[in-house]
């Protein structure tokens, strides 16, 4: 039923859950994956007023970034690998993650997304993630959503 | 990778999206339905303060009422029937829905729900539907989510 999965990970535990059933879904369908991160910018404040001049710090913390995300998409292509699934992946550096989710998946043209139902930012388990339910209200295609 | 699944229906437009997804996914995966529909109280204030003392009104809405919900639990039948998937329907009276929804996904022992991103109250495209936000926030089982 569905061709092209997207994958929107922040690499903590619970995105893990949903990279599982993602990719095990995609297995059944023979679907292929996309696995997505998005970095988000360092806080303004860290840059203005000259709070921090040394520019080193400030790449340092992008290089630190970088290599969450690309931690994380590794999880994601490292299961589709095991499971046979086909899988690409993509890391943007953009203010809004929900925002690059949408995008990705029409770039991709993919068919739905499967994603946790909140991440890192965590919540009292009743809750909605933010980006989750950003996803949710802008998504044109299908959201599988685990928690 | 879903054995059972629950699909609840308002009987509206965007409803019939989810239920097509969802039969064909059923279909897919070789997963049975259960379909079901909430039907919310009439307003108390037919009821209340001596509005509507005629009896036999309130009782020709709760006929009418479990009509509606049985047409709509009856359309996920006729397209699960034509599908070759097995499927079962409840139909309860729940001032909740999105309560009626998980109770029934427990009580069937649903690995997964799918429905429509909101339903006959509509919105704007951007929003999220009450009910589905409720389910979402709710559910302990994978929730797929049709707009």
């Amino acid at each position: 039923m569905f061709k092209h999965i997207l994958i929107p990970t922040d690499g903590s535990a619970i995105a893990a859950k949903a990279i599982k059933a993602g990719v095990a879904l995609a297995k059944e369908m023979g679907a292929s994956v996309t696995a997505y991160y998005a970095i988000e910018p360092l806080p303004a404040r860290l840059y203005s007023e000259g709070r921090i001049i040394d520019r080193n710090l400030i790449n340092d913390l992008y290089e630190k970034a970088r290599e969450t995300a690309e931690n994380s998409v590794r999880q994601v292509s490292d299961a589709a690998r095991e499971a046979g699934v086909t899988c690409d992946t993509v890391i943007d550096r953009l203010v809004s993650p929900y925002r690059g989710i949408i995008d990705a998946a029409a770039e991709k043209k993919c068919d739905a997304v499967v994603m946790a139902s909140h991440g890192y930012s965590g919540l009292q388990e009743l809750l909605l993630g933010s980006v989750t339910h950003k996803v949710l209200t802008h998504s044109k295609i299908p959201v599988l959503v685990y928690r | 990778m879903f054995k059972h699944i629950l699909i609840p229906t308002d009987g509206s437009e965007v409803a019939a999206k989810a239920i097509k997804a969802g039969v064909t996914l059923a279909k897919e995966m070789g997963a049975s339905v259960t379909a079901y529909y909430a039907i919310e109280p009439a307003p108390t204030h037919i009821y209340g303060e001596g509005y509507l003392a005629d009896r036999r009104l309130v009782a020709e809405l709760e006929r009418r009422a479990t009509d509606i919900g049985q047409k709509a639990v009856d359309q996920i039948g006729d397209a699960a029937k034509a599908a070759g998937v097995p499927c079962d329907s409840v139909v309860d009276q729940r001032v909740r829905p999105y309560q009626g929804i998980i109770d029934a996904a427990n009580r069937k022992k649903c690995d997964a729900i799918f429905m429509a991103s909101h339903g006959h109250s509509g919105l704007t495209g951007i929003v999220l539907g009450s009910v589905t936000h409720k389910v979402l926030t709710n559910s302990k089982i994978p929730v797929l989510v049709y707009r």
